[in-house]
């Protein structure tokens, strides 16, 4: 039991963030519950604005103006004094010293497009060094070096000259390559890598994936991996969360997830990719309608208008709608299912 | 001679070359090849993929094509409704504007190719008002028959595109590109802007509507998911260049190219038993101001020798209607995609 607890390294309970806009409230997270373990790669997959990146957002407490943070972010810390009592983020002053320690020191980010996450008045080196500086070193001649041999790590040909290249003088996946040599700068525990290759192309997209994997498994750090493409989870994940309208659907190993889904927009979303080694290719099967907008949502299941299985008295009640453990170690969030899989059982 | 019967549009080394200009006098000081020396032809309904990565010229061809912007050679034959191969090449402006009817093209971004300022009626009808064929009355009753086969309610004509989704605004699209009772439509990215459960939707609504309208696509894509899906015949290009063309059932299981093969292992797989050998290329697409020797792939290729970084390989055919561009098509045993039954696929 004891050792159960010590490998998960951050956890989130009950996690909201709510927008409070002119308009009304804006559900973007609404009720989050996830774990990360040690080494292990938490992938979390949904369609545009359906959370994905404000959860990763309110973990870094970088969630933009309007936005309230509630629940709890227990980080269990790694570095120094192993025993000590977890720290919840959510506690803490988002403009404060502690959550800036914690920032690229504990939990480094990974954004989706590095050429607006780079500052383009600085050279890349000076970026990097920037972080080392905050939280590894004093001294700005061994943070240099150090900075080269990040670069190095992370594939970059030539650092010693690279380093003081600005961002628009490297290309997509080189910048890529730059953002994560500088996210794992100071070994953080826990990466975040929020649509790390969505910007890029595939066979680039082939060499970053495979690197973070690689620095994952030298660093022993725990990655958060946020991304719309199941095809990636697949490659990278070893526990993937489904998202849809701010909440978890389905929560489950990466096997069991692509070959056991239970929960309907899980199933919905796995059929209706075209894929290249789907040897009958004349069945990609749809959703009907879009995702709704996440603002004065009816109250039941977030599915409810596009979901096929839908049974009036279960889906529509708030009650019926909780993230049960099916079995030990997959959630799913749908009456329907349930009722299904213990019909059958 | 039966087979020419039902091409509806031949390409013959089609190229198109930017200049880049330099110092106070823009004096040309080279040339950007973006597309370079690519032939191909479509049968009449049928779908050809262009696959490639960002900058590999797939959006210049699609372009060149429609005349949207002035090819610098080669010939474009289109099939005109009595049945003669017109080379588009040689026409004016004047003399192109009835074939323009025939060919039509959906874009990439849903956004930013509907004018924010002119109602959904207006929109799909402008090619009808363009080419003179239909007014008043006559011209809403063709637009509320388009947006019906392409699922709109017709209750949304008089809305200004920013009340839709990116789903419907691609929908509204299609209608308009539907309007004049094209032939050839050219499909640029036409899904890559959604998301995946209404990508699956305009697909299948694409596919549909080449069924009960007899169209034939040119379909632009970097995705090889959604290439497979749509196409009868695949293009694989790389920096400007046509690299491998063959019908989809070839190319994805006994691709010859080495691009091609690193193309199919790159792209990631959503199924989690499959752990496949990653062929992964070196490095980056090439830079097209700054091509290296020989094979542009040749830097990156594995199997790269001596000959290749001297020497362009041409297209050429190693089996009927199976193109190649590589010196050593014949030779390279390549990894194509592993073949599944549809059970390994997704065990429900």
């Amino acid at each position: 039991m004891l050792k159960v607890q010590n490998d998960i390294v951050l956890e989130l309970k009950n996690v909201k963030t709510y927008f409070y806009l002119d308009e009304g409230v804006l559900k973007a997270v609404d009720g989050v519950d996830l774990k990360l373990r040690k080494e292990k790669v938490l992938g979390i997959v949904g369609e545009s604005g359906c959370g994905k990146s404000v959860t990763s957002q309110a973990i870094l407490r970088i969630v933009p103006a309007p936005g309230k943070v509630t629940g709890e972010i227990l980080l269990h810390k790694q570095k120094g004094k192993s025993n000590s009592a977890p720290i919840d983020l959510v506690k803490l002053d988002p403009f404060g010293q502690e959550i800036r320690s914690i920032r690229g020191g504990d939990i480094a980010m990974i954004f989706q497009e590095p050429m607006k996450a780079f500052s383009p008045i600085h050279t890349i080196g000076n970026q990097i060094m920037e972080a080392l500086l905050l939280h590894a070193i004093d001294k700005p001649k061994e943070a240099r070096e150090m900075a080269i041999e990040s670069l190095k790590r992370v594939g970059i040909s030539n650092p010693e000259r690279r380093i003081d290249d600005y961002p628009h003088q490297l290309s997509g996946g080189m910048r890529q390559r730059a953002m994560i040599a500088m996210a794992l700068s100071c070994n953080p525990s826990i990466l975040i890598a929020d649509e790390p290759t969505t910007a890029l192309d595939v066979t680039v997209q082939a060499q970053v994936v495979q690197l973070i994997l690689d620095l994952k498994n030298e660093f022993k750090s725990a990655v958060i991996y946020i991304t719309h493409d199941l095809g990636i989870i697949a490659e990278i994940a070893d526990e993937v969360a489904v998202m849809y309208l701010g909440k978890i659907v389905e929560y489950a190993d990466v096997d069991t997830l692509f070959h056991g889904a239970l929960h309907p927009y899980t199933k919905a979303l796995l059929s209706s990719i075209p894929t290249i080694s789907k040897t009958n290719v004349s069945d990609l099967t749809t959703i009907k309608g879009t995702v709704p907008y996440p603002m004065n949502l009816p109250s039941g299941c977030g599915f409810y208008s596009r979901c096929e299985r839908v049974k009036v008295g279960l889906c529509d009640v708030e009650a019926q709608l909780q993230l049960n453990e099916l079995k030990p170690g997959h959630f799913v969030r749908c009456p329907v299912a349930e009722k299904e899989y213990f019909g059958e059982a | 001679m039966e087979k020419k019967n039902d091409i509806l549009l031949e390409v013959n080394s089609i190229k198109k070359y930017f200049p880049v200009q330099a110092g106070f006098f823009r004096k040309t000081v080279g040339y950007i090849k973006a597309v370079d020396d690519v032939s191909f032809y479509i049968k009449s309904g049928e779908t050809l993929g262009i696959v490639g990565e960002s900058g590999c010229g797939k959006t210049t061809l699609g372009r060149c094509i429609i005349r949207a912007i002035e090819p610098s050679g080669g010939e474009i034959k289109f099939r005109t409704e009595n049945g003669k191969f017109i080379n588009l090449m040689e026409l004016d402006g004047k003399n192109l504007r009835p074939i323009r009817k025939d060919m039509q093209m959906i874009f990439q971004d849903p956004y930013s190719s509907l004018n924010p300022r002119m109602i959904v009626l207006d929109i799909i009808a402008e090619p009808l008002v363009c080419h003179n064929i239909a007014k008043g009355g006559a011209k809403k009753e063709i637009v509320i028959d388009l947006m019906k086969k392409t699922g709109l309610d017709s209750r949304y004509l008089e809305r200004y595109p920013h009340a839709f989704s990116g789903g419907q605004r691609q929908r509204i699209g299609i209608a308009r590109a539907l309007a004049t009772n094209p032939k050839l439509i050219v499909c640029d990215e036409p899904v890559s802007a959604l998301d995946v459960s209404v990508q699956a939707q305009i697909l299948n609504l694409l596919k549909e509507l080449q069924s009960s309208l007899n169209l034939t696509y040119l379909f632009i894509s970097h995705d090889l998911g959604v290439i497979r899906y749509v196409s009868h015949r695949v293009g694989v290009m790389y920096a400007g260049k046509l690299v491998e063309l063959a019908n989809c059932d070839n190319l994805f299981y006994a691709p010859k190219h080495p691009y091609t093969e690193a193309l199919l292992s790159a792209k990631p797989n959503p199924n989690p038993r499959i752990k496949a050998q990653k062929i992964i290329l070196k490095g980056e697409v090439v830079n097209l101001a700054n091509l290296p020797s020989g094979c542009y792939l040749s830097p990156r290729c594995k199997y790269s020798q001596d000959v290749c970084r001297a020497l362009s390989p041409e297209l050429r055919e190693i089996k009927p209607e199976h193109f190649v561009a590589c010196h050593f098509a014949h030779e390279l045993k390549l990894q194509g995609m592993p073949e599944l039954t549809s059970q390994e696929v997704f065990s429900k």
